[in-house]
């Protein structure tokens, strides 16, 4: 399938935009500003989070994901649904039912990828006890989480574990086993991931991890509920397809992932701004004792997608009813994973790079001036946070200023007094 | 090496409120990503950042409150730490690894492993404590750019 050369997880429509300012003070990165009352994401600075998305009361941000009908595409299309999926239709709908669904609207195999999940615990483990100086690893099944290190704190990418999101593995499993298996052609092949999430895009387009995307299309639960509602009740369950791992099945949920990790001692964080803060120490060099830490920025995990469709808190309690329903022992086999990650299973393809913001001048001796000038900016600012010069707030608009992406008289407020030039001081008022 | 006539000089001032374990850490934060915005090493951010969440502690959890002044040039960043508190008695033993005055309740909070001076001395390339009985205490901590 073509892909665009350049196409985001999430963008603005132009048409739908009226330039307010809701989804730029919304981005937990500040990388949102206004030009020309339309609203612009700096790519450079945003993260894939897609809370513009939420935040925006016009309909004007667009998570890019594909219509269902791209499946037909394909002759073989083959479904990968995120275990979040199991966790959207209510305490009586089993996963069994769920995958016999997807293969009646038309995909020709469906993956269940709570066992994979299951052997991602096992290696993770494995991995760290391998790896004692890590402290802590962190699990890189997040994309924004990924591109948060990447961009705000690259001194972490060491910590990143080297390892496929399941999703990922599977995809790469379907287009060469699963082929083989099958007898069919790859090309005939389309991998379709069924995601609660838009960020997972980025794995597409600008393949993050692999070399290759492995993964032809993305579908949201949106565009697959209706159809899979249908189809549940014109399916015969006859045949028992499922083979649910309640480990894995627990990934949906934040901390799912990481109570399957024996280790002392482990972390799961959920919500943005939570795991910006423990980035933030992490960075700083706290948490010392940390072994693992199981990072997901959308609240209570990916059950908490901006592309899921049921209520997260149901959503938390149908997980945690499945997960008692099918067990919450691991029965992986550690000598068959210890095999297959030997075999380089869940290895990256490619490792993640660094893309930070550069520093305010390459030079510390400016860098350190324009420090100062920044502070000086902003005391002449009204300090209203209103957003009419096209940043988010004050203090951006200055750095903005200093970085020479902005000008002074962007902002249309009254001035604070004080020396606006840096050079000789103009007229004050007295107080 | 020639001697710059003038040298720039970033300088901003940091409270620190005493006993106050919500916002404990969160000035060692600020401090990091300005040493950060200059565009320092990542070891002298790391160096800078762990020092000074132990200086901030120190003011936390002993001093009953201070300030952190951050002073940054071209060649280094210094560090002046100062509280108005009991004072250190000891200041030999008070710099051995291991040796705490720290409370349970503090213990339980997973602080006061007796570490703090040992680590800003170990972070920093000069390290001065002045301190008197009940008059308080200043650390200086100078860590050195390239």
């Amino acid at each position: 399938m073509a892909q665009e050369a350049e196409s985001y997880p999430y963008e603005i429509i132009p048409e739908r935009c009226n330039g307010c300012v809701i989804c730029m003070k919304a981005c937990p990165v500040k990388a949102i500003r206004l030009r020309d009352h339309q609203a612009v994401i700096l790519r450079d600075l945003c993260v894939d989070c897609g809370i513009c998305q939420l935040m925006c009361p016009h309909n004007a941000v667009d998570h890019v994901t594909h219509p269902f009908k791209a499946i037909e595409a394909f002759p073989k299309p083959v479904a990968i649904p995120s275990v979040t999926l199991f966790s959207q239709f209510g305490y009586d709908v089993t996963p069994n039912q769920l995958l016999l669904a997807l293969r009646h609207i038309g995909f020709a195999e469906v993956l269940d990828l709570s066992w994979l999940c299951e052997w991602t615990n096992e290696a993770v483990e494995s991995y760290l006890l391998d790896h004692p100086e890590l402290r802590p690893g962190i699990s890189a099944t997040c994309p924004v989480v990924v591109q948060l290190i990447e961009k705000y704190y690259p001194d972490l990418i060491p910590n990143l574990i080297p390892f496929l999101p399941p999703r990922l593995a599977a995809a790469r499993w379907v287009k060469t086993k699963l082929a083989q298996r099958k007898g069919w052609r790859p090309e005939d092949i389309g991998v379709f991931y069924i995601s609660p999430c838009g960020a997972r895009n980025v794995s597409m387009d600008s393949p993050r991890y692999v070399e290759q995307s492995y993964v032809d299309g993305m579908l949201c639960f949106h565009d697959v509920y209706g159809p899979i509602l249908r189809a549940l009740d014109e399916i015969e369950e006859t045949e028992i397809i499922q083979k649910c791992s309640g480990v894995g099945l627990a990934w949906s949920l934040s901390g799912g992932h990481a109570e399957g990790i024996r280790v002392k001692h482990t972390l799961a964080v959920s919500g943005f701004k939570e795991v910006l803060k423990i980035l933030e120490m992490l960075d700083a060099g706290r948490l010392r004792e940390l072994r693992f830490l199981e990072p997901l920025v959308c609240p209570d995990g990916c059950l908490g997608g901006t592309l899921a469709v049921e209520n997260r808190f149901r959503a938390k309690s149908v997980t945690k009813w499945m997960v008692r329903r099918h067990g919450s022992k691991s029965k992986v086999d550690p000598r068959r994973i210890e095999r297959i990650t030997g075999e380089g299973y869940f290895d990256w393809e490619v490792n993640p790079t660094p893309h930070p913001l550069p520093p305010l001048d390459p030079q510390p001796e400016k860098a350190i001036a324009k420090l100062r000038r920044v502070d000086e900016i902003i005391a002449t600012l009204s300090g209203g946070e209103c957003g009419a010069c096209g940043a988010p707030d004050c203090r951006t608009f200055a750095e903005d200023v200093v970085r020479g992406m902005a000008s002074l008289p962007d902002c249309p407020m009254p001035r604070n007094g004080g020396s606006v030039c840096g050079g000789a001081e103009k007229n004050q008022n007295e107080d | 090496m020639t001697a710059k006539e003038t040298t720039e000089e970033f300088i901003r001032r940091f409270e620190i409120a005493g006993d106050d374990f919500s916002s404990a850490g969160s000035v060692s934060i600020a401090v990091k990503n300005l040493v950060k915005d200059v565009g320092f090493s990542p070891e002298l951010v790391r160096r800078v950042a762990i020092a000074a969440f132990e200086a901030e502690m120190n003011v936390v959890m002993y001093g009953g409150g201070g300030f952190l002044e951050l002073h940054i040039t071209s060649d280094q960043v210094q560090l002046v730490i100062r509280d108005q508190g009991p004072g250190i008695p000891d200041l030999e033993l008070a710099m051995q690894e291991g040796w705490s005055t720290a409370t349970h309740e503090m213990r339980e909070m997973g602080f006061g492993a007796g570490m703090g001076l040992p680590n800003m001395k170990k972070n920093s390339d000069r390290m001065e404590v002045t301190t008197e009985e009940r008059r308080g205490t200043t650390v200086l901590l100078e860590m050195d750019a390239g």
